[in-house]
């Protein structure tokens, strides 16, 4: 007899458990969580006898006596398990604190696709709203696709999925990523699911934040406060697809898109310097009270198109916006696919981190080290 | 006037039990003449009537000195001098061992006693001084600490006769108050008053055989007595009796100066004749722990810290300007090492001339030339050698404070690791507490103000632990490289900028865009090590001032003139006197008075002025300089650190 249970939150702290579970049980009616130790866990989920909504799972549980698994382990073991067919498809997420993470697992890649989504412990603290949505998030995003792998023309129901039609999709989207979904659904669900969020949801490429998008349009956000909310609203190019509530994002291809229907005689966004953006957008009533941006001191020029990534690792992570011309190129833990942007970080924390962070790449570093004086 | 000290008056005879014939004069100060009593025990014999045996009482008695004489003749036993040095120690036992400053005030008060043994020769004008606390111990003492509270509860101490440095004068004190220099007046201590010896138990500093005789003295005697109304209060002062609580404190580490009872010699007296403050256990075996005894036993132990922390002060600075010629090179050694050469040499010389000599003569000769060098070179090798073990009895203490301070920050690391862990999790529930309280108690105002002022304080509990996790995160030994001051700069304010709010500070920086200024190679935790024991002592400027808005500047740049790269460091705190700009770095400098023993080890230890000795150590392992200078406008205080910027070749 199977029964269905809320999520489970796997931790080796009884407490701690019920303390996190508590809080996140707290935001919405329709999302329990329940804390349960490792040894209940592999053998209520991994014998299949019972399905939860969607498993937490914490790194090192070994303060358990005689516990010697960690979080991956099991996760490792469920992923397995699923992908044989012998237990349900239901969401992992990793829910551990930051020092356990980097003492286990920082710079080792090997359990990142295990799973779905990596939180960290200390960031409930803040953004307890949006960690509940994804949560949630994530339940619809496996029903959806757990639904997927029983249809007969995939490929249509994965682009209707991301929210647009196939004329859109061929305008902003990428065939590759419908192919990977595709076939990572003939697999199992969280093979697409894993695509879905790491390739495509999560990071910049065919989708854009709300503040790369500001970014973008060369617009200090904060400071144009309503004129900036209201003009959000106004743009036809917002993410509507699966997941959208909880990861908003605006597509990429749209946005010139817009600009180039909205300011014909106005080149590619991409080639204006910050300044003549602004200026065209405030040219239009509809955003003539938008704010215009100005680069930092650390991050030299003036058309910026990307975040620097090393600004958004910092704890608490600050948003500083990078002119890829300007700007050092980062490299990857893991290769990314074609669609997915490739990572910058601005010349001043380049420079301050270079000794320390050996994804910069050397050759972007020197030619602007020679090019603004600086010591690297 | 004295008081009577014992009740059943058969002291007298005791003096019996040592020899045959009593004699004791005694002459007032206002008296031009003695009065005496003699007693000739020899006539108490048994079935003789007490009234047959006179005791003689004589007037007008020539005395040249005032005081009491006791002279006991006609002794039954040999009375060595080991044994006069024993009995004296046990006298010392019994009497309060030297009067205290404010007797002097009051000429109708108990004087006290000072006491000396005399052995008697055959010429009574030749007696030889056997025995003397002020030649045994007091003399060699390296410091005297006072304290006195006044009628109204002012307190103050001093410190005098500094062996080390200046002494330093009357200062008010409050154990409660350490960071005020005007506290308020004790609620209940009145009349006072306290004087110890102090001494640094390092036989380098002293005779080898005063060394021994102190140290076993102090071993013995050591330690800081109680008198009530002019009487011993045991156990207070016993050997193994700890109740300042020294022992404890020097066991731990927790003040890294000598501190311990077997460091003091002292008497403290209070005045309570009606026994409100002050009053014994009917076993007689201390006094009730009364709020008053308390309050006593926190000065006095605040008192002694502080004193020992500015004698280890003067100390340090003494002997680390020795140090700073040891670590270079020091040419005396290289002196002394050739003589020793040379003497090896001649004396070589000398066997080999002796061995073929032909005549006497130049045996001789050889000899007396070698006899010469060997004797130069034993008195310089002796001279470096008190050296060495000087310096080496220095990074003994150097080392133990570095271990004690390594343990500490190893149990903050440990500490900032389990709170974090938990904190996140306690806090979700806590939180929750708390708004649940609010809502349903919402018509119960002093409860939904509990609530809010719990939640707040949970708050800034919650800025401290993140920040300790920064700076334990910080201190992690990653191996020593060109350090960036740039990045340790915007790590360090990332960290404690939320501590720093939480105390009203805006923590700011400014540091070049694109240049990490690279030093020379040290570790990354150095760095955070110095910023953390600037920000430390910022903060506890800035409180104790009033300026506003409360500031912190850290900036980070390359001075024009010099192959260095810079960290100042600037706040809006109460500032450094001029006087003070020098010493601040000394080990030990703090403006603060110590807390009681009983306050803990961290307490201890963060108030024993050792952050910036740390900076200055840190940075002069680089080869860097650090400074006070003078602040620019708007702010109070500027610490200044260069240090050398990396070589081509440290990469």
């Amino acid at each position: 007899m199977k029964d269905n249970l809320p999520w489970i939150f796997v931790d080796d702290a009884e407490d701690a458990a019920s303390a996190y579970s508590a809080e996140l049980s707290r935001v919405r009616n329709d999302l329990a969580v329940h804390g349960w130790n490792p040894n209940s866990a592999r053998t209520e989920l991994l014998s299949g006898n019972k399905t939860p909504t969607g498993v937490l799972l914490d790194v090192d549980l070994q303060s358990i006596p005689g516990e010697l698994g960690t979080g991956p382990g099991i996760a490792q073991d469920l992923r397995v398990k699923q992908r044989a067919g012998k237990i349900s498809e239901f969401p992992v997420v990793r829910f551990a604190g930051q020092k356990p993470v980097a003492a286990n697992l920082e710079g080792d890649p090997a359990s990142d696709d295990l799973f779905d989504l990596k939180i960290a412990k200390e960031s409930l603290r803040d953004n307890l709203v949006s960690i509940v949505a994804q949560l949630k998030a994530l339940e619809d995003i496996y029903g959806c696709f757990n639904s997927l792998r029983s249809v007969e023309n995939v490929s249509e129901s994965i682009i209707a999925a991301l929210g647009v039609s196939a004329q859109q999709w061929e305008r902003w989207g990428d065939p590759r990523l419908e192919y990977r979904l595709s076939s990572g659904l003939t697999h199992a669900t969280h093979i697409a699911v894993g695509d879905l969020l790491r390739n495509f949801l999560l990071p910049a490429g065919l989708l854009v934040s709300t503040d790369l998008l500001a970014i973008r349009l060369g617009v200090h956000a904060e400071r144009s406060g309503q004129a900036w909310s209201e003009f959000l609203e106004s743009l036809p190019f917002r993410y509507g697809g699966i997941g959208a509530s909880a990861f908003p994002g605006w597509w990429a291809k749209g946005i010139d898109e817009w600009w180039s229907n909205t300011f014909p005689e106005a080149p590619p966004l991409a080639s204006m310097t910050i300044q003549d953006r602004i200026a065209t957008l405030q040219r239009q009533a509809a955003t003539a009270n938008l704010v215009g941006l100005e680069m930092p001191k650390d991050s030299p020029g003036d058309r910026p198109w990307r975040l620097c990534i090393l600004s958004c690792e910092m704890n608490p992570p600050k948003v500083v916006p990078v002119d890829p011309a300007e700007g050092v190129r980062v490299l990857g833990m893991t290769d990314n696919p074609p669609w997915v942007d490739l990572q910058y970080a601005a010349l001043g924390p380049a420079v301050h981190r270079n000794r320390i962070d050996f994804r910069l790449n050397r050759n972007d570093l020197s030619r602007l080290a020679k090019k603004f004086g600086a010591r690297l | 006037m004295r008081q009577r000290a014992g009740r059943k008056g058969i002291g007298r005879f005791s003096a019996q039990r040592l020899g045959d014939h009593l004699t004791l004069t005694t002459r007032r100060e206002d008296m031009d003449t003695a009065v005496q009593l003699t007693v000739d025990w020899s006539q108490f014999t048994r079935g003789r009537e007490l009234s047959e045996v006179s005791v003689t009482i004589e007037t007008e008695i020539p005395l040249r000195q005032t005081g009491t004489l006791i002279r006991i003749q006609r002794l039954a036993d040999p009375w060595t001098d080991a044994q006069i040095r024993r009995c004296w120690r046990s006298v010392i036992e019994l009497q309060q061992p030297f009067p205290i400053a404010p007797v002097e005030d009051r000429p109708v008060a108990d004087p006290g006693f000072k006491v000396r043994f005399v052995r008697g020769g055959q010429i009574l004008t030749d007696d030889s001084v056997i025995a003397d606390l002020n030649t045994e111990v007091l003399s060699h003492l390296h410091a005297a600490i006072e304290l006195q509270v006044s009628s109204d509860g002012i307190a103050q101490w001093r410190l005098t006769r500094n062996a080390f440095g200046p002494d330093r004068g009357w200062t008010p004190i409050h154990h409660g108050f350490p960071e005020q220099k005007s506290p308020p007046p004790y609620e209940l201590l009145r009349n006072v008053y306290m004087r110890t010896f102090y001494a640094v138990l390092d036989p380098t500093l002293f005779s080898p055989f005063i060394f021994t005789r102190l140290r076993d003295v102090l071993a013995e005697q050591g330690g800081v007595r109680l008198y009530r109304n002019g009487f011993r209060v045991v156990p207070y002062g016993d050997p193994d009796n700890d109740w300042l609580r020294l022992d404890e404190m020097y066991a731990k580490r927790s003040v890294l100066a000598p501190i311990a009872n077997r460091n003091f010699f002292g008497v403290v007296q209070v005045t309570d004749p009606e026994g409100h403050l002050f009053d014994e256990h009917t076993s007689r075996e201390g006094l009730i722990e009364s709020s008053a005894f308390a309050e006593l036993r926190r000065l006095i132990s605040s008192v002694l810290s502080t004193a020992v922390l500015k004698i280890a002060e003067d100390r340090g600075r003494k002997s680390r300007a020795g140090q700073k010629k040891a670590a270079t090179k020091n040419p005396e050694n290289d002196t002394a090492f050739d003589e020793v050469q040379n003497a090896f040499d001649v004396a070589k010389h000398a066997v080999d001339t002796v061995a073929s000599a032909e005549s006497i003569v130049d045996a001789k000769t050889a000899a007396d030339a070698a006899a010469l060098a060997v004797t130069a070179a034993t008195r310089a090798f002796q001279a470096r050698r008190a050296q060495i073990s000087e310096a080496e009895s220095q990074l003994a203490n150097e080392a133990a404070m570095l271990r004690f301070l390594a343990t500490l920050g190893m149990a903050t690391a440990e500490f900032s690791h389990e709170t974090g862990m938990t904190f996140d999790a306690f806090r979700l529930d806590f939180t929750a507490v708390f708004s649940a309280v609010q809502q349903l108690f919402s018509e119960n105002s002093a409860l939904a103000d509990q609530a809010q002022r719990a939640q707040k304080m949970l708050n800034r509990l919650d800025a401290l632990t993140s920040y300790l996790n920064v700076l334990a995160g910080a201190r992690a030994a990653r191996g020593l490289r060109p350090a960036s001051i740039t990045r340790s700069i915007l790590d360090f304010i990332r960290g404690v900028e939320a501590q720093a709010k939480s105390q009203g500070i805006l923590i700011e920086s400014e540091v070049p865009a694109y240049d990490a200024l690279h030093t020379r190679p040290m570790h990354d935790a150095e760095l955070a090590s110095i910023l953390l024991n600037l920000y430390t002592n910022s903060v506890k400027a800035i409180k104790r001032s009033a300026i506003v808005p409360r500031r912190i500047l850290i900036v980070g740049d390359r001075p024009s003139d010099s192959n260095d790269v810079r960290l100042r460091f600037l706040d809006t705190g109460d500032g450094i006197p001029q006087d003070n700009r020098e010493k601040v770095f000394d080990a030990f400098f703090t403006t603060r008075n110590a807390p009681p023993t009983e306050s803990g080890e961290i307490s201890q230890a963060t108030g024993a002025g050792l952050g910036l000795w740390i900076v200055q150590q840190i940075t002069a392992n680089v080869r860097g300089e650090v400074t006070v200078v003078d602040p620019p406008q708007g702010f109070s205080t500027c610490i200044e650190l260069t240090i050398p910027a990396e070589g081509e070749d440290e990469r």
